[in-house]
């Protein structure tokens, strides 16, 4: 039999007085994975990742951690740490204090105390700093002692909730990149919540995309921004360019509703329904000069309303008298660039296309 | 010309209100040193140090300080107890008849003194107690609950809850949760009521003369002694207490600003 998942949701919903913070909710997260529940504010996904570690108790539904059913138990009587927004460190500790905390509520021995501490402020690089409060450490320090103190219990789940909020772009892109090498190094189950798109991309190797309490699309991240199955996740998760249309009998090519067709690759338009809209990335579609034999088969005439040259790429709007405005980003390649009022082609392969139900 | 009166104007309006707030205090120190002869020490005769050396000579003081002092050690004691569950109630949770108890907890600082004493010794005498140190201290309880809450409460604002579901996250239970977080967090502000407390016991008069029954605390004694003279011990005894506050105080400050230094918080 197959190892119980790290984190298994079963038809778990939320109702506070006024509305419903998360609905029907079943969700499976296996041991080892870095997930991340991606969405706008009030979509839910916080609220689920509290209900997790055990601060807001579920409606309806039950919650496992391993196979064990931990619904109605206290966040102490539960294996897993949580990361806060906020850090939530405690002013009046140490740093070895504030990340001692956890093993000396369970009793650990002061030379393991001391080894473990030891340990994990190495791991996050803050060896030296012990006895700083947490006030005179930087804002990305304190994000670091804020993941030492939970890891340094040896929990088989990481819960964050939006960690890297707080922080500053650059800063942000540093502890990207420096979480994913610590989950690697530690190889346990991190849940990261966040509502940045490219942050979700860059660490986690699976993808819930939340939206009014409901997963609207989970996998990877590959696999959901090439086929996002939903307009909701299209827009949220990159950007798209969607227009409306009639599918085929056989799903390969759409009319579109303002005259004109896209041909489309039939697994990625969804069946059974008629009324679709077609989508396609900015960064899929190229540009030619009409009468171009070169282009791919979807081809839309319009003229250029804007270029932005970006430096490694350069966007442009298109007016399409069929679909409306296009975005179309074109890799500087080379020096050709298009200019305001240029008539052009808009075209882009048939594997790119892909379909959402309207 | 105008730029010498601006230049003095302030720190001349400055020394009139400090004279004004001192004065009186100073007089009560200056008067423990007099060297009065009869039984009225109001004008002033001569030094010595007579009453210094001698603070125990009327018997009745150091029984009426210490029955204050153990009053409203109690008192605010446990006014602050209670006033620390309140406030984290109030500032916690959203329960039926917040608002009420709210408005309910500013009754006893509103209502005068006079009014809340003569309707307590109504009271304890409708229920057949009388009137002794245990009624003297429930009164005192009473009106420094609501100064508790309000200086607890005050500290409250700002505490971020994550701190205590971070401490739970960790393995703390409830328990364990108040001791090493909240309370450690709160602490400044408890320590503050119960200061203000112990002072406002220390001092009344109102209340402990309408519910003390036959104990005597040292305000009442030093309202009783008026009528005979007050003698010069009451003056020594009033200056220990002033310095002996002002110190607490001034340690208190000082601590306090070494905690913030110690957090960073400067």
């Amino acid at each position: 039999m197959a190892a119980a998942p790290a984190i298994e949701l079963e038809h778990v919903t939320k109702t506070f007085t006024d509305f419903t913070a998360v609905e029907d909710l079943t969700l499976a997260i296996d041991d080892g994975h870095f997930f991340a529940l991606l969405g706008p504010s009030g979509c839910g996904k916080t609220t689920t990742l509290r209900m997790v570690g055990g601060f807001e108790e579920p409606t309806a539904g039950t919650i496992r951690l391993h196979g064990e059913n931990v619904t109605g138990l206290k966040p102490y009587r539960r294996l897993v740490n949580t990361v806060f927004q906020s850090y939530a460190l405690f002013p009046h500790l140490t740093v070895f204090e504030n990340v001692a905390f956890g093993l000396r509520r369970r009793e650990v021995s002061e030379g393991e105390v001391r080894k473990r501490v030891g340990e994990v402020l190495d791991l996050v690089q803050l060896t030296g700093r012990e006895n700083r409060k947490p006030r005179q450490l930087s804002g990305g320090q304190q994000q670091r002692v804020a993941v030492a103190r939970a890891l340094v219990n040896h929990p088989r789940v990481l819960l964050l909730d939006e960690p890297l909020g707080a922080l500053d772009l650059k800063l942000r892109k540093e502890m990207q990149i420096e979480l994913k090498r610590i989950q690697q190094e530690v190889g346990i189950t991190f849940v990261h919540v966040t509502h940045d798109q490219e942050e979700a991309m860059t660490m986690a190797d699976t993808i819930a995309v939340m939206h009014q309490g409901r997963i609207e699309r989970m996998g990877a991240p590959t696999e959901i921004y090439e086929d996002p199955r939903t307009a909701f996740v299209a827009g949220f998760l990159g950007a798209s360019n969607l227009m409306g249309g009639t599918v085929d009998g056989d799903r390969g090519t759409i009319a579109l509703s303002a005259g004109g067709v896209v041909y489309a690759d039939p697994k990625h338009i969804p069946a059974g329904v008629r009324e679709v809209l077609v989508g396609v990335r900015p960064e899929k579609v190229s540009l030619f000069l009409p009468g171009d034999e070169t282009a791919p088969r979807n081809r839309l005439r319009g003229k250029v309303t804007d270029a932005s040259f970006i430096g490694v790429s350069t966007h442009y709007l298109v007016h399409c008298p069929q679909v409306g405005e296009m975005a179309v980003v074109v890799q500087n390649l080379d020096d050709r660039r298009f200019s305001l009022g240029e008539d052009v082609v808009a075209a882009w392969n048939p594997d790119h296309t892909f379909g959402v139900a309207g | 010309m105008m730029r010498t009166i601006k230049r003095l104007l302030l720190p001349t309006y400055l020394g009139f209100g400090l004279l004004y707030l001192f004065l009186p205090v100073l007089v009560v120190i200056l008067f423990s040193f007099n060297d009065y002869q009869g039984r009225f020490n109001v004008r002033w005769q001569g030094f010595t140090l007579e009453h210094w050396l001698d603070p125990f000579r009327v018997e009745e003081i150091p029984q009426a300080l210490g029955v204050s002092i153990v009053l409203a050690a109690v008192s605010s004691g446990i006014a602050t107890i209670i006033g620390t569950l309140i406030a984290l109630a109030l500032t916690r949770y959203r329960f039926k008849g917040r608002s009420a108890t709210n408005v309910l907890l500013f009754f006893p600082m509103a209502t005068p003194e006079v009014v809340l004493g003569s309707s307590l010794l109504g009271l304890f005498v409708a229920m057949g107690t009388g009137a002794g140190f245990l009624t003297l201290l429930l009164a005192h309880i009473l009106f420094i609950i609501s100064y508790a809450v309000a200086t607890i409460r005050a500290r409250m604002v700002g505490f971020d809850r994550h701190l205590e579901e971070a401490a739970m996250d960790l393995y703390a239970n409830e328990w364990d949760t108040f001791r090493k977080v909240t309370l450690p967090m709160i602490l400044p502000g408890v320590f503050a009521a119960f200061l203000l407390g112990f002072a406002l016991s220390l001092d009344d008069f109102v209340v402990s003369n309408f519910t003390a029954g036959t104990i005597q605390t040292y305000p009442l004694y030093v309202w009783g002694a008026a009528r005979r003279g007050i003698p010069a011990q009451v003056n020594v005894w009033g200056t220990v207490i002033f310095v002996v506050t002002v110190t607490v105080m001034l340690l208190f400050l000082g601590a306090q600003r070494r905690r913030q230094q110690r957090l960073g918080l400067t």
